[in-house]
Order: C-alpha cells, then sequence, then structure tokens
C-alpha cells in the first residue's frame, strides 16, 4: 500500500518535470535580458553602495548631471550650471521633468535629495563627499544654489547622484519601490533572483525603446557564460572574463565587443615595510615584472600597459612619467645595490602577496611571482575572501597587493589615494605614501579653477608618484562586453553604468 | 512519548550552542560591515556614529546578550543591506532551498532504493558491482563540478533543460539531481547493506514458505524492515544536504538561503549571516528530531 502510493509520487514527479521539459518559450522582442554577477541589495540612490545597484540606479532616476560616456559632466536634470564665485554652484533645472507617478520634479525635490544626504541619522554613504556644501538653496522652483566651504575644483561630480521625489522619499518601503523620473521604472524585485524595471512612457528623453530590462543575478561565472551562449542572456557588460572572449564569439547570436578600458590594475606597496621602504626594491619589482608577458597569457592582448593611475583617455593625464620597463638584469642590480645580495638559498628574500579568491587575481599572482623569482625574490601568495582580504589592505596589513581602481574619472582620486591625510579611514592611501610636495600639488589642484593650471599640477603630482614608485602599475584591462543580435545601440560607460540601455533597441529586421 | 518529550528539551541546548558558536565566529572574521556600508568616503565620526546605531560599538559579551534576548522576541536584527529585518529576507527565500531540498531527498530516494534493492538481491553479480562503483562515484563528484556538467549535457548540447535559474518545474531538475546523488550514493549503499542483514532473516523464509510471491516478499516483508536504518542516514545526512544547498544554489542561480547566505558573508551582514545559519541549522535540527519520531511510526518496537 504505501509502496503504491510513492510509485504514484514517482510517477507524477516525472510527469510535471516531462511536461515542462518540452521545448524553450519565444524570447519577447522588447525584452533585453541583462547577466549581473552580484545581487544589488539596495537601489535608493541616496544609500546604494554596491557595484552592481550604482550601476542601475541611472536607469531608475535623473541626476543634475550625468557623466557622458567619455566620464565629462553633461546636463541633465540641469540644464545649465554657473559659477558666480569659487564656492558657489547655480544650477537651472529643465521643466517639464516628471517622477514616474506622475509629479513634476521641482528644485524642492533636489534640496531634499541633498539634505538628506547629509543628515547624519541617515547615514548616507555620499554624506562624507557632501561634507564640502554649507548651504542648499531653491530661489525658485527651477534654480538651486550650493554653497561650498571652500573651492573644490571635484564638486561637480557630486552632482551625479539621483534624485528623489521629496514627497515620497521617507516612506519606508521607498526602497522596495523606487520611484524616480528615469527612462525605466521599477517592475518587479525578486532579491537574489531577478530585478525587472519597464519602460517610462513619459520620461522627458522620450519613451526608451525598449519594453523591459530583466537584470538576471548569476553569481556563478561559469552558469553566467553558459547562459549567455545558450542565448537566455542578452547582455553582458564588466563581467566577461578575457578567457572566454573565444568562447562567447563562437555563438551567432552574440556580438562581443572589445576597446580601450580605464580600469587601472596596479601592485600596491606597503611603504612603512622594512624591505619596501627602499625605493630601489620598489623599483626593482617594478622592473622585473613582464608585464607584456602577463597581459599575453592572462587577458589573451585585452589589456594596455599602465603608468599612471589615469587612463590615457582622462584630461589630466601625465604623458611623462617615469615608466619601468621589463629589465631583470637592472632589478637585480637595484636589489644587489640595495643591500639584499643572493643567499645561499638563491633568494634574496621573501614577501608576502595578498589577493582575493577571484581566479584572475590568483593567476595573476602566480605569473608576478614567477618573474620576481627570477631577480630572487620569493613570494607567498596568499589569497582570502573578500572583505577579510579588503579588510587587512584597509588596516595596512599587507606587503604586497594587487586591486584594480574602476571607474575613475575624476583627477581628484589622485588626492585620495597618495595624498598622505588620506591613510585609511580618511582615503585610500593605504601604503601609507607621504611626499610634501605630492601633497602641495594635490591640495593647490583642488582649489585651481584655472583648468589648464590645474592639469599642470596634477600632472606634476604623477610624475613624482611615478619616480617614487609607490604603485607598480601594471595594466589598463580592456572593457568587454557580450549584445546579443537581436540588439543593437549599446554604449559602455566608463563607470559600467547600464545607462545607454534608454537607447538599445530590437535591431530592425533585415529584407 | 517521553522519549520524544526527552529529546525535544535537548533540542534546546543544540541550538543555543550553535547560535553562539555562530555570534562569536561572524563577529570574529576581520573586515567591518560599517566601511562597507558608508562607502570609501565615509569620516571616522560617521563610522563610529553608525557603529554606536547599530549597537557594534559595545562589547562582543553585551551584544551577545542582546542578541539572544532578541531572539526570544522573535526578533532577528534588522539586515544592514537590505534594511529590512532579517526574518522577513530569510522568509522571502527559504521556499527556494525547501522545495530544492526535499526535490534532491526525492531524487536521491528515487535512485538508491531501488538500485539498493537490486543490488541486495542480486548479490556479487555484475548489478551489484556497478551499484557499488556507481555509488562511489557518485559521493566523489562535488557539487561544483557535477553542476556544470550536467548543464553542459542536458542544457547546452540536448538542450532539454534550462542551464539555471528558478522558472517552473524544468528548471528544478538539474539542481535537484545535482544536491541529490551524493546522497543517493551514500543510501544506495546504507539500503544494500541492511537489505542483506534482512535478506537472511527467518521471516523472510516463512513468508516464502507460505507461497507469498518474491517481490511482495522483498517489497513489502523485507524493504520495510530495512528502512529503519536508511531513514537514520537521510536525518544524518540532512546537513550535507544543506550545505550542499549553499554550493548548488551557488551553480544554478536558485535564490534561496544559501545564496542569501553568500551575499550576508561577503557584506558582512551579521544579523542576516546569524540568520541564515540558524535557520540552516534549526531544519537540520528539525529534521533529526523528525526522523526519531518517524522511527516510532515505522518500528513499533520503538515505542514501548
Amino acid at each position: 500500500m504505501r509502496l503504491r502510493r510513492f510509485s504514484l509520487v514517482v510517477v507524477s514527479v516525472c510527469v510535471l518535470f516531462g511536461g515542462a521539459c518540452s521545448g524553450s518559450k519565444p524570447r519577447d522582442p522588447g525584452t533585453l535580458v541583462v547577466g549581473l554577477e552580484a545581487n544589488p541589495t539596495n537601489l535608493d540612490p541616496r544609500l546604494a553602495t554596491g557595484a552592481a545597484a550604482v550601476r542601475i540606479i541611472p536607469l531608475l532616476f535623473n541626476s543634475l548631471l550625468r557623466l557622458d560616456p567619455a566620464g565629462e559632466p553633461a546636463p541633465e536634470l540641469a540644464l545649465a550650471w554657473e559659477m558666480p564665485s569659487p564656492t558657489s554652484y547655480i544650477l537651472h533645472l529643465r521643466r517639464g521633468v516628471r517622477f514616474h507617478d506622475g509629479r513634476e520634479l521641482s528644485a524642492a525635490d533636489v534640496k531634499y535629495t541633498y539634505e538628506w544626504m547629509r543628515d547624519p541619522k541617515n547615514h548616507s554613504p555620499n554624506q562624507g563627499a557632501l561634507a564640502v556644501v554649507t548651504a542648499i538653496e531653491t530661489p525658485d522652483p527651477h534654480t538651486v544654489r550650493f554653497t561650498l566651504k571652500e573651492p573644490f575644483a571635484s564638486f561637480l561630480l557630486n552632482l551625479t547622484l539621483g534624485i528623489v521625489p521629496a514627497h515620497l522619499g521617507d516612506a519606508k518601503e521607498f526602497a522596495e519601490a523606487p520611484v524616480g523620473s528615469g527612462p525605466f521604472r521599477w517592475g518587479e524585485w525578486q532579491p537574489g533572483e531577478r530585478l525587472v524595471v519597464k519602460a517610462f512612457d513619459d520620461s522627458w528623453e522620450g519613451r526608451p525603446r525598449l519594453d523591459r530590462v530583466v537584470f538576471r543575478i548569476l553569481a556563478n561565472e561559469t552558469t553566467r557564460l553558459l547562459e549567455a551562449r545558450r542565448g537566455n542572456i542578452d547582455l553582458l557588460w564588466n563581467n566577461v572574463p578575457p578567457y572566454a572572449v573565444p568562447f562567447l564569439r563562437e555563438s551567432k547570436g552574440l556580438e562581443v565587443t572589445t576597446r580601450p578600458g580605464i580600469a587601472y590594475q596596479y601592485l600596491g606597496f606597503n611603504l612603512q615595510d622594512r624591505i619596501l621602504r627602499e625605493p630601489r626594491v620598489r623599483r626593482a619589482i617594478a622592473h622585473a615584472v613582464d608585464r607584456d608577458r602577463i597581459i599575453a597569457a592572462l587577458f589573451l592582448g585585452l589589456a594596455r600597459p599602465a603608468a599612471t593611475l589615469l587612463a590615457p583617455e582622462n584630461w589630466a593625464q601625465a604623458k611623462d612619467v617615469t615608466t619601468f620597463a621589463h629589465d631583470p638584469a637592472l632589478a637585480r642590480r637595484l636589489l644587489d645595490e640595495a643591500g639584499f645580495p643572493v643567499r645561499a638559498d638563491g633568494t634574496r628574500f621573501s614577501l608576502s602577496y595578498k589577493t582575493s579568491t577571484e581566479r584572475q587575481g590568483i593567476e595573476m599572482a602566480d605569473l608576478v611571482a614567477e618573474d620576481l623569482a627570477a631577480v630572487g625574490i620569493r613570494i607567498e601568495r596568499r589569497s582570502f575572501e573578500w572583505g577579510t582580504f579588503y579588510g587587512d589592505i584597509k588596516a595596512g596589513n599587507f606587503q604586497l597587493f594587487s586591486m584594480r581602481w574602476v571607474g575613475i574619472t575624476d583627477p581628484d582620486t589622485l588626492h585620495y589615494v597618495f595624498h598622505s591625510a588620506s591613510v585609511p579611514p580618511t582615503g585610500a592611501n593605504r601604503g601609507h605614501y607621504a611626499n610634501p610636495e605630492v601633497d602641495r600639488l594635490l591640495q593647490a589642484s583642488r582649489r585651481e579653477t584655472n583648468p589648464a593650471a590645474r592639469r599642470e599640477q596634477l600632472a606634476a603630482a604623477q610624475r613624482l608618484i611615478a619616480a617614487d614608485c609607490v604603485y607598480v602599475s601594471l595594466w589598463y584591462p580592456d572593457d568587454i562586453f557580450a549584445l546579443s543580435t537581436r540588439f543593437e545601440g549599446f554604449e559602455p560607460y566608463p563607470g559600467g553604468q547600464y545607462t545607454s540601455l534608454k537607447k538599445v533597441h530590437p535591431r530592425e529586421a533585415l529584407p | 512519548m517521553t522519549g520524544i518529550g526527552r529529546r525535544l528539551l535537548l533540542l534546546i541546548p543544540t541550538v543555543l550552542g550553535v547560535l553562539t558558536l555562530v555570534f562569536f565566529l561572524v563577529h570574529l572574521i576581520p573586515g567591518d560591515p560599517v566601511e562597507v556600508m558608508l562607502g570609501e568616503t565615509a569620516s571616522s565620526a560617521d563610522l563610529n556614529q553608525l557603529r554606536a546605531d547599530l549597537g557594534l560599538n559595545r562589547p562582543l559579551g553585551e551584544q551577545y546578550v542582546r542578541f539572544l534576548g532578541g531572539l526570544v522576541h522573535g526578533d532577528l536584527g534588522r539586515s544592514f543591506f537590505y534594511r529590512k529585518p532579517v526574518l522577513a529576507v530569510i522568509g522571502a527565500a527559504l521556499p527556494a532551498t525547501a522545495l530544492l531540498a526535499a526535490a534532491a531527498l526525492v531524487v536521491a530516494l528515487l535512485i538508491a532504493l531501488p538500485v539498493g534493492v537490486i543490488a541486495a538481491v542480486r548479490r556479487d553479480k555484475l548489478t551489484d558491482r556497478l551499484a557499488l562503483v556507481g555509488s562511489l562515484v557518485g559521493v566523489s563528484m562535488p557539487n561544483f563540478w557535477l553542476g556544470p556538467m550536467l548543464i553542459i549535457l542536458f542544457s547546452f548540447r540536448l538542450g532539454w533543460l534550462p542551464v539555471s535559474g528558478r522558472d517552473g518545474a524544468a528548471s528544478l531538475v538539474l539542481p535537484a539531481v545535482t544536491l541529490g546523488v551524493a546522497l543517493s550514493a551514500i543510501l544506495v549503499r546504507m539500503t544494500r547493506a541492511s537489505m542483506l542483514d534482512v535478506l537472511g532473516e527467518d521471516y523472510l523464509r516463512t513468508a516464502r514458505a507460505k507461497g507469498v510471491g518474491e517481490r511482495t516478499v522483498i517489497a513489502r516483508h523485507a524493504l520495510r524492515n530495512a528502512l529503519l536504518p536508511v531513514v537514520t542516514i537521510v536525518g544524518l545526512q540532512f546537513g550535507a544536504l544543506l550545505s550542499g544547498a549553499v554550493i548548488t544554489e551557488n551553480v544554478f542561480a536558485w535564490p534561496g538561503v544559501g545564496t542569501l547566505l553568500i551575499q550576508a558573508i561577503t557584506a558582512r551582514d551579521y544579523p542576516l549571516v546569524q540568520g541564515c545559519v540558524l535557520v540552516i541549522s534549526l531544519c537540520y535540527v528539525a529534521v533529526n528530531f523528525l526522523t526519531d519520531a518517524l522511527y516510532t511510526l515505522i518500528d513499533p518496537r520503538v515505542r514501548s
């Protein structure tokens, strides 16, 4: 009796599965599916921190200014801006912009959003960046004035944060169904699974040509690539490893595009370390690393060698900094001079090299270790789960590590990374670099309103930083994206934002 | 019944032990949720303010007491990153994991019971040997390898099943098989061994002598008695099933507690990590309790 009931279950399970197996559903031409590698936890632009959320937010929210694909501030909600003084910014808002609920966006919403982020009790991650603001005024419904404590040349970049409607922003459930004025409005959200946004008919930019965008969260890289190859994902952006490019290119339904990127990969030194505080040792390491070999092996050639944190596309990049060509003989000589001769065991000294558990980072560490072994430096590679790794780096608990700066368009990042006052937790000077002249130049560049003079200050700082060999500048990996041939019009933004999905449309049917 | 009552009481120290361990382990891992939440540009004053608001600046012992206090009221705290009650976040993910675990169990039993019985009946014959080798292979394949292999074969080459995600019954097949195979391998051996013990019993000879058909002898008289140790193993292996679910969910983008747990650990979302581990261990404890209870149903001798 019991057994018969059991076999009944077996049969019904088989029927259920069998029935569901037959054929796959035809895809809706107006729906584009994006494969995400991480779950966006909070899509409220005032609170969002993770990269996944920051990339999606421009679809749901407008900001006063936005960064164009070149990384320059361009008008969005603000049609024009002026600076009556170095500490005052006046922005004139576009008229007739509506939130997804139909209400018109006004200067009051802008003020509300920024005041909310400045309020310490709200714990906004943008609070620190807005500390320079002393007042926000709205002389009329279409004008906003920001007053600053002191001149801050990169202030415009703080105006690229999404604007939230004042009448809804305090609602507890706002983050669960955010309302903005962006080209797409909220659809549905299954945390950890999928996020759906729908075309906003009354967008001031005109209705997007896609009806829906579905973001599927696929944390496992293999799964993500197989889904794309199988045709279930229409767009992978910034999460295609170079090794997978040939694999995806075998698919007729996908077009894989690679183009020079601005992410900057580097090898960081702890300058307080007994061995690494010696500049000749750092230069020797820089000369020992064979960038071309690693770019060919690990990136299949899809990266450009780097010499400074700012990519060649950046207006502030210094073109004439010290570079360190691959030269093991010179590296050995420098190490001898620095007082680290080869010992009986064939090595000069050992260094620990920390990395996350990310596969590419581990492989890269092994290749760097080979190069350094050739000049007598033994590397102990130690890989940690991301949070532990990052915590160690910020705490200065490392000798060597490698990381990337992603989406850097603001040259003030140099201040954040190399100024002696920017040691964690204030900034990201994790190696404790201190050069008074660099400090002076970077500080001056913040207040400099003449672009040419500012460029020269920033270039001088970059020259000093390169000569001091604070980082080993490695390369700028290419941006890689795979788009279904059913669509066209995608344009990659330097910060990895999906902004251009508002222009993507189904490819016109061939005659 | 006193047996069951005693077991219920024993659950309390077990769960308390798990909670204590989880609480301290989670707080011991390096990394700071506050820095992740406030981003790179936060001042140390802001960081301290948020630490105070979340109670993270208090001595660990005090945090622990507060954590237990909240628990008594059914409050697991609020997720740092979702900014919602932990219970609500986990509640949304739990059904997916429960479905996956149940389906994996069904898969495991569907494979293990017939194979184990046949192997025992044909002891030392080719079928038996094949079954044993098969179970060795099954138990040796890790989830993170088997999952992608099944995807490549059934979704990629053959196109029969979806690659990943949760979309209808078909999408459950591969994750359930991936998760169920290792368990089934263990159960095949258990069923076979247990059946062999039973097959030599006198009461089977009696049944056959009375003229009962061989199928009925095996299915009704032998299997029922052989099931007892199998049920125990299912209960004990349920923990392995749940930890396997964490990996399987990652491979198949299955939106369950395992996926949530990985996210929570990465983000150092302490309350959410604690909540996930609590729920997983409660499931384990509950299943083992049910196993014991089930014993009394299957075997009347245990009742006395």
